[in-house]
């Protein structure tokens, strides 16, 4: 037994797919399901959060879940968030406080500060900097990332 | 980092498979083989009168080249260009030397040179203080260049507003109090400052043959190849270049683009230049609609394509705001004209005395009266006489290109020029330092986009952190890179990084769209030397080697005798 | 990586199938650890056992005399997420803060935690074909005889004692430290049952643990502790999500006027290859007026033996010595 056909519940949505035992929940989002929205920025190995994506609305590192690991889970991934050309209120803050540069990092961020602000929308910064200690950054210095979190922050969930 | 061997690997890649071709390093490959920073050490002697007058200036510097040379050269040069153009320096000596190693090999890196020489020169400032018994920033504001001043490669300074970034930096950290402040006990706190300068643009000067054909000796050429389209043998046998193929050197900092107003007064403009999350897309589109006096989401960027017939040197050198910005101005004057030839018919009114705001035209003295933008677009297309709306914008900088021998020439059309303060609170038991804060102060010419302008600052701060305090490719025997991964290779997470505050000092510099400078790579060029100058300032013990950890601290005050 | 990958649903399967596939398997929790030394070839097993279905191994619980009984597949979020914890085992709570991120948290259990393998630079690189570079040549935690890294001066490795099977890498697991300190039990089962080991017992350096080949850890008890009770947490590490360099943990039974020390415990991790408890402190501060205690003295008994290879090395002993002096003053008051 190697191979097998399972449901991956991504977004709400029911896929199948046929993955072999080593099969990486990020890499079958990427090359198999066109989920590109999630990065790689590492080899693999759980360093750079480019590919956090939610696990039953945890954040996980996708590159350390074997994807037969994921079956019977709920998978959000960034695509999940805007509806149509609708942003999520995280998105638009990002924008609204110049978050983004490259966007390499942003889907990761973006999933990571949805996962915090669902938990405890009140986070304070040091709150917010702890919760995206795994997500690394190159371009902004993640200050206006944090501020693009707090901003969010501000009635979330009304 | 900017590998272009790379580009020739795949272009062959795609014309033996016929398949569009990715090329993807992985991280370990990225920090083992890709380029790094040219690691340096740099020897430094001032000569300096009792009033803080510098006099001369003596500079030896070693780069570590790694194995290969690329753009190693280059860096050394630009690291004599740029540091001679922060201070008054009447006689200047710099020599370089590449250094070939077993090592990853240097390549071009966020401040190319800047950053490692303003390590030295603004650490040395502050040791030539100490030693003369005045206050840093008052030693900087003595010497800094100003407009007019002629620089030691024979270059004039333009808009400079360096002495007012010296200025800011220092009052916002609260230089006056906090340089005096305590300093006993076992956390100290101490403030330090760094400036310099940073080119708009590189007029390189490369040898335009070296990069079509990869030589620069013709006869080594044929002996590769003797059928090279390139070469021609000549009557007396000697073998040379075809005809108009001289020997030459590049000498062109261009930009262009293709700017089009569509006929409902919306704007596409193709850009040369990539955007890389710099936010060049925003900048350009809005000096465009800024010009042309639309909204800035009438205007369309268009990225770089190949095909498009947009050429741009590309986007480093801090060039895009200033090259491709004025190529943007360029171009949309061009438009503008055209639109108001159209307009001052339909008005009635010389062209003189239009104005284009709000997607209108309309008379200067009487705003009143005017036509929409789009309905003069929309004439253009419609009518006989209209005329397609059409326009290349293009901008070459006024930089020459510096002589290889004596260093005259400049390389950029203007300079922008920044101040960063940090304060530091040391443990002088643990050696630990804790940033508490960086202020950084820009001459910007003109803040076009600020949250982009203030992100540029934010991220350089971050990278001059990291270079400070914790990144290191750690080399062991045989040039063996065991930190290959971001684990280990650190970065700065969010947690690491302290308080950043950008500010920005407009000079208005003619040389710039609207006057604006280039903001890309200056924010990460002084932060290691404040931060060694605010240690200094707390613990007084000069750190000359990065990274700067708590072991170097430690050692540093033992040798002072200063260990509590 | 290429493996054969089944599930056991509950812990008796689980045992069994370890128990048939023996050294070939390996179990499959968070896989945080796991999965990233897999695509480092340092481990290449055959099978992996899955044991995230076992949800009954994922609880805190307060047990007799409440004692804290954590479930081995708890994720470590879910733990320093407790409010329980932080009131009833608070250095506990600091610790998991200080382990890692959140990503990794909220997938790496107590369990994986305990059971890690080495963070040193050169066991992750000293096997075949390392990504795309040549290997170092195998060290000794992967079956060849050289260290690498005692050849050079690191942060990582152990400046006093003696190796572990020739290894001086130290214990990865942060909650080694402060398991340690508070006496924690860890529970296990394999086919010959169930038995819990100390955990002094259960940590035997060099990324190796107690377990027997067919065993998995159930459960982590740690016993209450008295209301009187001070403790404290240090972790000193490159980055605030990195492996500890240095941690400490210290517990103190006080009088309740703070001027007599009636117990201490306290436990370093870094220093050597498995966390080390500071015996000569714990003796000459137990049952004494606080005031008369002088840590300096105690410690030259506790850290003797230094191998100081460079400057890394020296600082790590000065930092240690800082660390244990200042986590002391804070929890003695």
């Amino acid at each position: 037994m190697s191979h097998r056909r399972i449901n991956l519940r991504i977004n709400g949505m029911d896929h199948e797919v046929e993955v072999d035992p080593e099969d990486i929940l990020l890499d079958v989002l990427r090359e198999r399901l066109n989920y590109t929205g999630t990065k790689k920025g590492c080899d693999g190995t759980g360093e750079c959060g480019a590919c956090t994506v939610l696990l039953d609305g945890k954040a996980v590192y996708s590159c350390l879940i074997l994807a037969m690991d994921a079956v019977g889970k709920e998978i959000t991934t960034i695509e999940d968030l805007a509806r149509g050309t609708d942003l999520h209120r995280i998105q638009k803050a990002f924008l609204e406080c110049g978050a983004v540069q490259c966007g390499f990092c942003t889907p990761g961020m973006i999933l990571t500060a949805k996962a915090l602000l669902d938990e405890n929308p009140k986070a304070s910064e040091k709150e917010i900097k702890e919760a995206i200690r795994g997500n690394l950054c190159r371009c902004t210095g993640y200050v206006k990332i944090v501020e693009a979190i707090q901003h969010a922050g501000e009635n979330y969930g009304k | 980092m900017q590998m272009r061997i790379i580009y020739i690997c795949v272009a062959l890649a795609v014309k033996c498979s016929g398949r569009p071709v990715k090329v993807v390093h992985n991280r370990e490959e990225d920090l083992v083989c890709d380029t790094i920073r040219h690691p340096a050490r740099i020897h430094l002697k001032t000569g300096v009168k009792k009033d803080g007058t510098i006099t001369a200036r003596q500079c030896l510097l070693y780069l570590n080249n790694g194995a290969y040379t690329h753009h190693g050269d280059l860096v050394a040069g630009a690291i004599g260009v740029v540091f001679s153009g922060v201070y008054k320096t009447p006689h200047l000596k710099y020599d370089a030397n590449l250094v070939y190693t077993n090592t990853p090999y240097g390549g071009p890196c966020r401040g190319f040179g800047n950053v490692q020489i303003t390590f030295a020169v603004e650490s040395h400032m502050d040791d030539i203080a100490k030693g003369i018994d005045m206050d840093p920033v008052e030693l900087r504001l003595r010497n800094a260049v100003s407009e007019g001043d002629e620089t030691a490669r024979g270059t004039r300074v333009g808009r400079c507003g360096l002495k007012e970034c010296v200025r800011r930096a220092s009052q916002e950290i609260g230089w006056e109090l906090k340089r005096k402040s305590d300093k006993a006990g076992r956390k100290v706190k101490g403030v330090g400052i760094a400036c310099g300068n940073h080119w708009c643009g590189w007029r390189t000067g490369f040898d335009a043959n070296v990069w079509r054909t990869g030589y620069q000796d013709p006869t080594k050429l044929y002996q590769e190849d003797p059928a090279s389209p390139f070469i021609r043998v000549r009557e007396d046998g000697k073998v040379g270049w075809r005809d108009y193929f001289e020997q030459e050197l590049y000498d062109s900092d261009a930009s262009s683009c293709i700017l089009t107003v569509n006929e409902d007064g919306t704007v596409i403009i193709q850009v040369g230049d990539p955007e890389i999350g710099q936010g060049l897309k925003t900048t350009v589109a809005m000096i465009g609609a800024e010009e042309l006096g639309v909204a800035i989401e009438d205007v369309k960027i268009v990225g770089v394509d190949t095909d498009s017939g947009a050429f741009g040197i590309g986007s480093y050198s801090s060039r895009v705001t200033l090259v491709l910005g004025n190529a943007v101005m360029d171009a949309a004057r061009k438009a503008k004209a055209s639109l108001f030839d159209i307009a001052s018919r339909m008005l009635g009114v010389d062209k003189n005395e239009l104005v284009a705001r709000n997607r209108r035209i309309s008379i200067k003295h009487d705003p009143d009266q005017y036509v929409l933008l789009g309905d003069v677009a929309f004439r253009a297309y419609s009518r006989r006489e209209g005329g397609e709306l059409v326009f290349h914008g293009y901008h070459d900088p006024d930089s020459t290109i510096p002589d290889k021998r004596t260093g005259q020439g400049t390389i950029s059309s203007t300079w922008s020029y920044f101040a960063q303060a940090a304060e530091v609170e040391v443990d002088k038991v643990t050696g630990e330092v804790k940033l508490l804060g960086i202020r950084s102060a820009h001459d910007v010419g003109r803040l076009i986009n600020p949250l982009g302008a203030e992100g540029q600052v934010e991220g350089a701060v971050h990278q001059g952190i990291g270079y400070t305090f914790f990144e290191e490719l750690e080399w062991q025997d045989q040039g063996r890179t065991r930190n290959a991964n971001l684990l280990n290779y650190r970065i700065a997470t969010a947690e690491e990084m302290c308080p950043v505050t950008p500010m920005f000092i407009e000079t208005d510099d003619p040389k710039g769209p609207f006057g604006a400078k280039g903001l890309g790579e200056p924010a990460s060029v002084a932060v290691a030397p404040a931060i060694a100058n605010a240690i200094e300032n707390a613990i007084g013990c000069r750190i000359r080697k990065l990274p700067i950890t708590p072991d170097k601290i430690l050692n540093a005050l033992k040798s002072r005798g200063k260990e509590d | 990586m290429s493996f054969e990958y089944i599930q056991a649903k509950d812990i008796p399967e689980a045992v069994m199938m370890l128990g048939k596939y023996g050294d070939e398997s390996r179990i499959l929790a968070g896989g945080t650890e796991l999965i990233p030394n897999m695509r480092h070839h340092a481990i290449s097993p055959k099978i992996l056992i899955s044991i995230k279905p076992i949800t009954s191994l994922c609880y805190i619980r307060y047990g007799e005399n409440n004692a804290l009984n954590i479930g081995a597949l708890t994720p470590l979020r879910m733990i320093e997420r407790s409010s329980e914890i932080v009131r009833s085992h608070s250095l506990v709570s600091e610790c998991v803060r200080s382990i890692a991120t959140f990503q990794i948290k909220n997938a790496g259990t107590a369990g994986g935690n305990l059971c890690q393998t080495v963070k040193c630079y050169y066991y992750n690189q000293s096997h075949i074909n390392f990504f795309m570079r040549q290997s170092l040549e195998p060290c000794r935690q992967r079956g060849g005889s050289v260290c690498h890294a005692s050849r050079v001066d690191t942060f990582n490795h152990a400046i006093l004692g003696k190796p572990a099977n020739g290894c001086i890498a130290t214990t990865a697991s942060d909650l080694a430290t402060p398991l340690l300190a508070l006496n924690a039990c860890v529970k296990v089962i394999g086919s010959k049952g169930e038995r819990l080991i100390s955990p002094e017992d259960f940590f035997l350096g060099g990324g190796r643990t107690a377990l027997r080949e067919d065993e998995i850890v159930t459960e982590v008890q740690i016993p209450s502790l008295a209301d009187t009770t001070r403790s404290t947490y240090g972790k000193y590490s490159q980055g605030t999500r990195n492996f500890p360099i240095l941690n400490i943990a210290v517990i103190a039974r006080l009088t309740p006027d703070r001027k007599f020390c009636e117990d201490i415990h306290a436990i370093l991790g870094g220093v050597s290859v498995i966390p080390l408890r500071l015996r000569s402190v714990e003796t000459q501060f137990r049952n004494q007026e606080i005031s008369s205690l002088d840590i300096e003295d105690a410690l030259r008994d506790d850290l003797p033996g230094v191998r100081i290879r460079g400057s890394l090395s020296e600082y790590k002993l000065k930092r240690a010595k800082t660390m244990v002096s200042d986590v002391i003053h804070s929890v003695l008051g």
